[in-house]
């Protein structure tokens, strides 16, 4: 018996592990499974028996969430907003990480200040004002406004990671560069902007994935539903009269979530670089 | 230079070319411009950031705070009128409830999640449940969606007729309980929470599980040898090292929250903060008075308190993290 010289413990171990981790697992998934099920039933089954498999598979749920209750709108309005938030983020984040890393300028500290006060302020330390703000200057329910908002908002951290790796990229390849004449900009765009792809990319990510959650900025700025970006109709959805209808609701939840679910192996890199980079060990 | 060189090549292709006679050599004017923007490349670099963060945070950040001291607030009698507000805002009904919240909601935030998150991230990795990418991909699944589509979900999942939970409640035989989940006030803080949990721990899941896939195995092995086994290993070596990792992960749970408007919302709306102030936070407050209403002085003054109390935080947790860095 050559596995009883190894200590008890690793097997009856082993299986309170597995217990734990399918316990756990079926608290988390178990409302994903429930919802995707009743998904495809009716509401009249859902009534008569909420945790039985559905009498046939009706993806014409699928269909009424799209074209009724406008989920194809707002998926094309989340897509819209985020995809464009998180390219001028990442853009004006390289720029300014850059500057703020790189380059010695009078108004470097204000300029890092300003960086600061954005992640130390949430948007609702100031929201009141920034109503009015957003009133006054006539972009009331525009999808304009919220991605203008959303990149002042999420700019700060995509910053820091942005100064953070430019900071620890090597001199020798600007110092060559500079020998053979090349100017600052050039510097900045030919050679820095290249060598810093992967993290422009982390910024990307994260700043599509909190532009895409965001349900905040849609609720204040927005007021026609065509506008309106998928957390926020989603939402809505039982506030009118979607109320009972749960296909409807689920079919449209488990469709806002294929975008993410694209994302899903690139997001599993690229959140774990721009978090723990460096810093498992400390 | 490079746009220099360019010029020249193209010119001296061109058959017959002369030196231009204009009274400003183009090479030198070319200087001039790279000179200049050589000079200026800070600024324009750093200039896009500076408006927006100037026009959408600086700005309404300077109002909201001046606001909060004075009267009649965007209207032409607007004037000074120091702590009167804030002795008003404070005698506000849901203020208490929404500190308590916000206590009970930080403090399960900060601990909670990132509990859950580790202990279920050492689980998956270090586990003997297989294949383990399915098991990754469980775990991190409800943070496919967002947390307001998490909120609108789960208003159906507490649905105490259909819902899901009562439906299991039945199946087990409690079915006369027909709990109110979003309905009594004794519960439905609770019922948040775990709507705000359920989203946040597979975030904190794919923090800590990647992390523990950075650490050296060697020293599982080593431990293994000297006869450590799971429970062992876990406190002793999967703990210890992602300290730096924990410790972003817990003030990154805290911050977040500290405003889980998102889940409220979605889970109360129209009636945020219902039922009777159960589920009130400072934003929710805010919202209320500010923006549904035109309390604009009472939501800036809440506003500022929020303001202080998270920068105290922030800088509290800063301190915190530099004297671990330190050690």
């Amino acid at each position: 018996m050559i596995s009883a010289r190894r200590p008890a413990t690793p097997v009856i171990g082993r299986y309170i592990a597995l217990v734990m981790t399918v316990v756990l697992a079926l608290l988390f998934f178990s409302p994903i499974v429930w919802l995707s099920i009743a998904s495809l039933s009716t509401n009249s089954g859902i009534a008569l028996n909420p945790l039985g498999l559905p009498n046939g598979i009706h993806l014409d749920n699928y269909v009424r969430a799209w074209v009724n209750a406008h989920i194809g709108t707002y998926t094309a309005n989340s897509v819209a907003i985020s995809a464009l938030s998180a390219a001028l983020i990442a853009t004006i984040g390289t720029m300014a990480g850059y500057a703020l890393s790189r380059l010695a300028f009078r108004g470097r500290r204000v300029a890092l200040g300003l960086v600061l006060v954005g992640i130390a302020a949430p948007v609702f330390t100031y929201l009141v004002a920034l109503n009015q703000l957003v009133t006054t200057l006539n972009l009331m329910n525009t999808r304009t406004v919220v991605v203008l908002v959303n990149c002042a908002t999420f700019l700060p951290v995509p910053t820091l990671l942005l100064m953070a790796f430019f900071r620890d990229l090597s001199d020798e390849l600007v110092d060559s560069a500079r020998l053979d004449g090349a100017r600052e900009w050039q510097v900045f765009l030919y050679i820095m902007t290249p060598l810093s792809r992967p993290a422009i990319l982390v910024a990307l990510t994260f700043a599509f994935v909190w532009a895409w959650n965001d349900v905040l900025l849609p609720v204040v700025f927005l007021q026609s539903t065509d506008k309106f970006t998928l957390p926020y109709g989603i939402a809505s959805l039982h506030q009118d009269q979607y109320r009972q209808d749960y296909v409807t609701t689920f079919a449209a939840s488990v469709i806002s979530t294929l975008p993410m679910l694209a994302l899903y192996g690139y997001l599993q890199r690229s959140f774990v670089t721009g978090l723990t980079a460096g810093a498992v060990k400390g | 230079m490079i746009t220099e060189k360019r010029s020249e090549v193209v010119d001296a292709r061109r058959p017959g070319w002369a030196p231009p006679t204009v009274a400003v050599p183009r090479r030198l004017r070319f200087e001039r411009f790279n000179q200049t923007v050589d000079r200026f490349l800070p600024y324009l670099l750093v200039l896009p950031a500076a408006v927006l963060t100037g026009v959408f945070i600086l700005v309404p950040l300077a109002q909201t705070i001046w606001i909060s001291f004075t009267l009649g607030a965007y209207t032409d009698q607007q004037h000074f009128a120091g702590l009167t507000v804030y002795q008003e805002a404070l005698q506000e009904t849901g203020l208490p409830f929404a500190i308590r919240n916000a206590l009970v909601w930080g403090a399960s935030a900060m601990v909670l999640a990132p509990a859950l998150g580790l202990v279920s991230a050492a689980l998956v990795e270090d586990g003997p449940a297989r294949p383990k990418a399915l098991f990754r991909f469980v775990f991190f699944s409800p943070y496919l969606f967002s947390l307001a589509v998490a909120g609108a979900i789960f208003t159906r999942v507490y649905d105490p007729s259909y819902g899901f939970i009562a439906s299991l409640l039945k199946l087990i035989g409690f079915g006369d309980l027909k709990l109110q989940w979003l309905g009594d006030p004794h519960l439905a803080l609770t019922a948040a929470l775990v709507v705000f949990l359920w989203h946040e721990v597979p975030f904190c899941f794919l923090v800590f599980s990647a992390a523990i896939r950075q650490i050296d195995r060697n020293l599982y092995d080593a431990a293994n040898v000297d006869g450590a086994w799971g429970l062992q290993t876990f406190v002793h070596i999967t703990v210890p090292s992602l300290r730096t990792v924990t410790t972003m992960v817990v003030m990154i749970m805290l911050l977040v929250g500290l405003i889980p408007f998102a889940v409220v919302y979605a889970l109360t709306f129209p009636a945020l903060g219902a039922p009777s102030y159960a589920t009130e936070i400072i934003p929710t407050m805010i919202f209320k008075l500010g923006l549904l209403g035109t309390n604009y002085e009472e939501a800036a003054a809440l506003s500022v308190l929020l303001l202080v109390a998270i920068v105290g935080i922030t800088l509290g947790l800063n301190k915190v993290r530099e004297w671990q860095l330190a050690r």
